[in-house]
């Protein structure tokens, strides 16, 4: 087979060069884009999926844990520990605010404050120290202590009462703000309203039936409604995908425009250049099926080659702005690149388009022009 | 090798635009398998029209161009290209040839775009024949004007064609590879039995020809 193609994409190497540049670059944000939404995703549901809570009591209306106010009187929890089939109720206070470190004000804070007495409600996701909190002490997000240079021993200052860092947790930073735990009876202090919780936290016994469980509950006050674990879950990510999504993706399509656009731009200015050549190759009797898969196998390897130059300076600069941004948590999965690469070459064949109509506009007489 | 191979019956080329200029006036012609026939004439007399109108690659305003009783012109558009493939070989003054490519590929490219088996062979044939084996490897554009156009007269003949149109295929060489590159074609003609045309106001070709045309503003004498 005559690498036609090929010679033809790499005539003018200046310009594939700055072409695969500039499509690595658009390919590795879009790469890096992904993998923060994936992170921030994870970081939002992290903590209820893996907490050993099955059931999620909230004041009617309150649907997800991020951005929903709940207010429910935490005597509920003791009232719902007697329903046949829990096996214990426990309330979770949510209070967002900042901490103070050394004077200085540190970033949004999610603080979660669970019942050490129960331990429901604890996060599982505790990589160094203790979940099990002395008063006074935080588990914080491994991010946020690296962004603020915090570790295990650690005092940071919230509301003006110290807390001392027990815990580091990962799988627990939502990017806008990280999640942080600590007791019930702290989270009682910073709010300085006794009695009330944001959530009550249930924990059912072996073989017991939610639904009647979940009925329970709403007959004991009418006001309160339940979700499951994974209702919540979901809950949560529309929440995230409501949010953050529309964001992330009108960037991402704006970087597959201009991926197109770089790719069809390349094409169009080499087919320009090389006029004489297709009118050579018309006149000599190529089909146009053969004509057009010479210019789509350029802009499928000008793309695939754009993809890998992504991937390369992905994984080039991904720890540089980690170390700039330690708040970002990113997430690389196969899924995302998969979806990324099948992106790459849908776009070089939508940018193809453009020396298509070009090549469609040169005669094969023009072979006789000197 | 006898029998009309390429005819054309009243053929003209006219330019409608702000002034209408007609380019070929009812030009008529046979050309028999196995002959070399040169259509000479000034500059904008209207050969090269009229090999662009031959070759099938420019529409004619009138008159029709056969080529082994097909009419060319009345092929749907999107068989033309594949029928210029297989049977007519072109030879142009500035060689077209695909320059990042070399000798051999060159012609291994009409030949795969045909889908012609055996592709790499009939190429190493066809060069050793224009005598360009040693330089078959070479980029076709670090080869000199004469080798590009004996290069240029294999790639023609890649497919077996039954008729080559060469325009000015001297204008570019110097006189020894001018005289090389019209022996080529003449035994293409002779050994092969190719109806050749050559468009050409080069005198140098006539002894090649066995018959001479001559163009002048636009009609054939």
């Amino acid at each position: 087979m005559v690498p036609l193609a090929r010679r033809m994409l790499f005539r003018d190497r200046g310009r594939l060069l700055v072409t695969v540049t500039g499509l690595g670059s658009t390919v590795s944000l879009i790469l890096f884009l992904l993998a923060v939404y994936d992170g921030v995703r994870d970081g939002t549901t992290n903590y209820v999926r893996t907490a050993v809570i099955d059931l999620w009591v909230c004041q009617k209306n309150a649907n997800n844990l991020i951005k929903s106010s709940s207010f429910v009187p935490a005597s509920r929890a003791g009232e719902i520990s007697g329903i046949p089939g829990v096996l214990g109720a426990a309330p979770l206070m949510r209070i967002i605010t900042r901490a103070r470190i050394s004077q200085r004000d540190t970033s949004t804070l999610f603080i979660l404050a669970f019942d050490p007495r129960t331990r429901i409600g604890e996060p599982a996701s505790v990589a160094e120290g203790t979940p099990r909190l002395a008063r006074h002490e935080i588990i914080l997000d491994r991010s946020f202590a690296q962004k603020y240079g915090l570790a295990i021993g650690s005092v940071l200052h919230i509301q003006e009462t110290p807390f001392r860092v027990a815990g580091i947790s990962e799988g627990t930073n939502a990017l806008l703000a990280q999640f942080a735990f600590v007791r019930i009876d702290d989270g009682e202090e910073l709010l300085g309203i006794p009695g009330i919780a944001s959530f009550i936290l249930v924990r059912l016994a072996p073989g017991a039936n939610v639904r009647q469980v979940s009925d329970a509950v709403r007959r004991l006050d009418d006001r309160l409604t339940v979700f499951t674990r994974d209702e919540f879950v979901a809950n949560n990510l529309a929440e995230i995908q409501t949010g953050v999504l529309p964001i992330f993706g009108a960037i991402i399509v704006f970087g597959a425009i201009v991926c197109g656009l770089v790719i069809a731009l390349m094409l169009y200015s080499s087919v320009l250049e090389r006029r004489e050549d297709y009118a050579t190759l018309k006149a000599l009797g190529a089909s146009q099926r053969y004509l057009l898969r010479l210019i789509v196998v350029q802009s499928i390897a000008g793309s695939l080659s754009g993809f890998v130059c992504g991937l390369i300076v992905t994984a080039a600069t991904t720890p540089v702005l980690l170390h700039f941004a330690p708040s970002v948590t990113v997430h690389y999965t196969l899924p995302a690149g998969l979806i990324v690469f099948a992106g790459s070459i849908l776009i070089s064949v939508l940018g193809a388009a453009v020396p298509i109509q070009l090549l469609r506009r040169i005669y094969p007489a023009e072979v006789f022009r000197a | 090798m006898s029998g009309v191979t390429i005819a054309a019956t009243r053929l003209s080329k006219s330019y409608v635009g702000a002034s209408t200029v007609t380019a070929v006036v009812e030009a008529s012609l046979e050309i028999q398998a196995g002959e070399v026939v040169l259509i000479s004439g000034p500059n904008g007399s209207g050969k090269t029209t009229l090999l662009a109108m031959l070759g099938g690659l420019l529409q004619p305003s009138s008159g029709t161009v056969t080529l082994d009783g097909k009419d060319i012109h009345a092929l749907p558009p999107r068989s033309l290209p594949a029928f210029r493939l297989r049977h007519i070989g072109f030879v142009f003054q500035a060689f077209r040839l695909i320059e990042e490519l070399t000798a051999r590929e060159n012609v291994e490219l009409v030949l795969e775009m045909a889908g012609a088996p055996d592709a790499a062979h009939r190429a190493a044939a066809l060069l050793e024949e224009a005598g360009m084996t040693r330089r078959a490897d070479r980029l076709a554009r670090n080869l000199s004007s004469g080798e590009k156009q004996c290069l240029a007269i294999a790639r023609a003949l890649a497919n077996d064609p039954a008729v080559i149109l060469a325009d000015e295929p001297t204008g570019s060489l110097d006189s020894r590879a001018g005289e090389l590159a019209m022996r080529l074609l003449g035994a293409a003609a002779r050994t092969r039995g190719k109806a050749v045309v050559i468009v050409s106001h080069d005198p140098r070709i006539e002894k090649h020809a066995g018959r001479v045309l001559r163009m002048v503003d636009g009609r054939l004498c």
